[in-house]
């Protein structure tokens, strides 16, 4: 792994949480130094938050890391901070710093700028910076004494906060104040001489300072601000993308690898990506497709996988889609390490586990990446939900490559089957016929089905020049006004024939005829309908109905010619529907049924829709015995 | 004169091979046919053959539907019921020949039927099954 990427890595561990301090703390000083402190009348102090800092330990004040570089201090306060008590503790300079955190705490949980009387009874201001939804740092600015030595009133402080677009006011708390006049009565009973100085001693000199303009403070730091978060934005963007790309990569290089080693690989690929993020395990599923043989899953800890099957099937909201196969067998890549914990912890899966669908043209599997018994331990912000989403994209964009990779694989085997089974059985049978191998009695039939096998032959030879046509070529297919029922009773005629000893009939209901003519070409419209019955004897169970009817139906749009071919027999999913037209989408079925398909036929008919300017519909009604009622509607303009 | 199981989905296909098969021309050979999976193992578990000559590319056939053991089995659906065929026959104490024959040009598909005596891919003459099948029983 190049050394970059291992840093990145690193630096991102647990995801896409940005490491934002280390990364704008140089940037952060550089503007704050090129900018707001050239105020001269104004002080400021910058805390930065604790990289450490989790949701679930968080006290009532920001943790972090006080950087005060170039700041102007009002020298009372500076000479307050400064001040040691006998112990030699810099006592007063720890009450400072509790109340700006508790301030800083109040203005990160509004996500606002506010403003505040502190413990001295100095006004000041807190100025969270965000970035991407993070507080990189918090800004202080003010140090403004009350007029005339007196204390700012309540009333006077929510007047400037709402004149000066603040959204907030607040009072120090009164036990920091409290321990402020403490502190301050110990200052004055162990000075006597006045040379340290404490509140009092300094208010002759140094309190007298008329307030700056704060408004045009808050505006410089507001842009500092935004110029920061542009600047994280696109360096956080930049490491991303290079992580991003990283583990792409990984999955990428797979893609023309045997299964055994894809999923390996993949494997590998995501027991690194759960590290990355910090998870127990992960967990992806994919969606039974055509040509991927199950779902597959991968995790770091077979518990996982146990409780995820419990989980599909107590909360199957997690799991919408109806052919998840959660019976696969995982791939275990790390000893048990957590299996006390499993079970007794109510908080498992609860609040850490994130279960993500993946689409790519349609559903293609889950990622379920979480921890084991954490109670209420890190969550992923939403950017880092965002990050593994994007990231995911890229992985299920190559899944659906590989998917398609196979399916072509697929498709030329199927190609090659077609041609070269029928080729092989007749060249047999007219050697068989040749020798007088074959009874007298059986010539006949032989001869039957050798012609069967022929027009098969052709039929699919034609499929596929079809195809092509539709593909390439699409505007040699000139439109004509179409009979539909003529075509629908061609196509009837030439597939009874066809289908064999499964005992199927198709029926051409004969309110076809009654039907407007469509314009379309007619030959691309026979093979589409020709396609749709045939798909229906195919999946059509044995001595069933395919049924050919039509109807004329209004939309708001326009006037639509309906033609139904409707069956008995394996169902089509909702979430399929929309694979259809993708070569081989049924074949797994397909080889169940009848060896004759070629994977083609619904790429036939969503490529002749689509030039066409028509569109397709699926129903599939359960009946009780497991087997649907298959509605295929194609809707084409009259 | 060998005992030969010819499992073969295709009717066509396979009646004109187990014709020539038994013919003078093609050897003389006692030769059963299987159209199925299930019928080929229950066939496999009953009798001794010198020879199975295994379409791996085979569709469901009606008995392999009912076959529990099918339903709970997993492997790639194209090879799933020659990868059945070939695993039960191999569970047996003395387990027979087997050879396959399969549309798919691709060697690699071997990997996965280590203990094959041969491979004849689609399609093939007369002549090319005889020698075949002489390869076969000779090893």
């Amino acid at each position: 792994m190049p050394l970059e990427i291992e840093k990145l890595l690193h630096l991102y561990k647990g995801g896409g949480r940005p490491p934002l301090n280390e990364l704008v703390n140089g940037e952060l000083l550089r503007i704050f130094q090129c900018g707001v402190v050239k105020k001269e009348l104004a002080s400021f102090g910058l805390l930065l938050p604790a990289p450490d800092k989790s949701e679930c330990c968080r006290e009532r004040w920001f943790e972090g890391k006080f950087i005060n570089v170039s700041t102007n201090w009002r020298e009372h306060c500076k000479e307050l901070r400064d001040w040691k008590n006998k112990d030699g503790r810099n006592v007063y300079d720890e009450i400072c710093e509790h109340c700006d955190r508790e301030h800083a705490y109040i203005a990160e949980t509004q996500n606002e700028p506010i403003i505040y009387l502190c413990h001295g009874g100095m006004v000041d201001c807190a100025l969270p910076i965000v970035v991407d939804g993070h507080t990189v740092a918090m800004l202080f600015a003010g140090q403004k004494c009350p007029i005339e030595g007196g204390f700012w009133s309540d009333d006077f402080i929510k007047n400037y906060a709402t004149q000066n677009n603040i959204s907030g006011s607040f009072d120090a708390k009164k036990e920091s104040i409290k321990r402020n006049r403490k502190i301050m009565d110990e200052m004055a009973k162990r000075e006597p001489d006045r040379n340290v100085p404490n509140l009092i001693a300094l208010a002759d000199k140094a309190l007298n300072i008329w307030p700056t303009d704060i408004p045009e403070i808050l505006k410089e730091i507001k842009d500092t601000a935004g110029q920061l978060s542009q600047l994280a934005e696109k360096t956080i963007g930049y490491q991303l993308n290079i992580i991003r790309g990283y583990f792409t990569s990984k999955v990428a290089k797979l893609l023309p690898e045997s299964d055994d080693k894809f999923w390996t690989g993949f494997s590998e690929f995501l027991l690194e990506l759960a590290n990355f993020y910090n998870r127990d395990y992960a967990l992806f599923y994919m969606l039974k497709r055509a040509t991927d043989d199950s779902m597959k899953a991968v995790c770091t800890i077979p518990e996982a996988i146990i409780r995820s099957r419990l989980l599909a099937i107590e909360r199957k909201r997690f799991f919408p889609l109806k052919n998840a196969d959660l019976s696969c067998e995982p791939i275990l890549l790390k000893p048990s390490e957590a299996k006390d914990r499993l079970f007794s912890d109510s908080y498992f899966f609860d609040s850490l586990c994130y279960v993500i669908p993946l689409e790519v043209n349609g559903p293609l599997g889950i990622l379920v990446m979480g921890n084991f018994g954490r109670k209420g331990g890190y969550k992923l912000v939403e950017r880092e939900l965002r990050f593994i989403k994007e990231q995911f994209q890229d992985v299920s964009i190559i899944l659906e490559n590989r998917r398609q990779l196979l399916a072509r694989d697929a498709y030329v085997t199927d190609l090659s089957h077609e041609i070269k089974s029928p080729v092989a059985a007749v060249s047999f049978a007219a050697r068989n016929i040749l020798a007088g191998r074959v009874d007298l009695n059986q010539v006949k039939p032989t001869l039957e089905e050798v012609l069967r096998r022929l027009k098969l032959l052709k039929m699919n030879i034609d499929r596929f020049s079809m195809l092509e046509r539709l593909l390439s070529t699409p505007e040699s297919l000139k439109p004509a006004a179409v009979p539909v029922y003529d075509v629908a009773k061609e196509c009837q005629s030439e597939y009874q024939d066809l289908i064999g000893k499964k005992g199927i009939k198709i029926q051409v209901n004969p309110e076809l005829k009654d039907l407007p003519m469509v314009f379309t070409n007619r030959e691309a419209f026979k093979h589409a309908l020709g396609n749709m019955i045939h798909n229906a004897v195919k999946y059509g169970d044995p001595d069933t109905e395919v049924i050919v009817e039509g109807r004329k139906v209004r939309t708001e749009i326009r006037t639509e010619i309906r033609i139904d071919v409707r069956d008995v027999g394996i169902p089509i999913y909702p979430e399929e529907v929309k694979l259809l037209g993708q070569r081989n989408f049924r074949a797994n079925e397909a080889i169940k049924r009848d060896p004759s398909g070629t994977g083609i036929g619904f790429t036939i008919i969503d490529r002749f829709l689509k030039i066409a300017k028509g569109r397709f519909e699926v129903q599939s009604i359960p009946r009780n015995d497991q087997r649907h009622h298959v509605i295929i509607s194609m809707f084409l303009p009259q | 004169m060998a005992k030969i199981l010819l499992v073969e989905d295709d009717p066509l296909q396979r009646e004109q091979y187990a014709l020539f098969l038994r013919s003078k021309d093609g050897g003389g050979h006692d030769v059963e046919e299987a159209e199925s999976a299930t019928k080929a193992v229950n066939l496999i578990r009953k009798e001794k053959y010198d020879l199975v000559l295994l379409d791996i590319m085979m569709a469901y056939g009606p008995e392999d539907e009912k076959n529990p053991e099918i339903k709970d089995f997993e492997v790639d659906y194209g090879r799933k019921m020659g990868v059945y065929v070939y695993n039960e026959a191999r569970k047996l104490s003395k387990p027979p020949r087997i050879a396959l024959i399969s549309v798919v040009d691709d060697y690699g598909v071997l990997s996965e039927f280590p203990d094959v005596v041969g491979y004849l891919s689609k399609y093939f003459e007369e002549q090319e099954l005889l020698r075949f099948i002489l390869h076969c029983l000779s090893r």
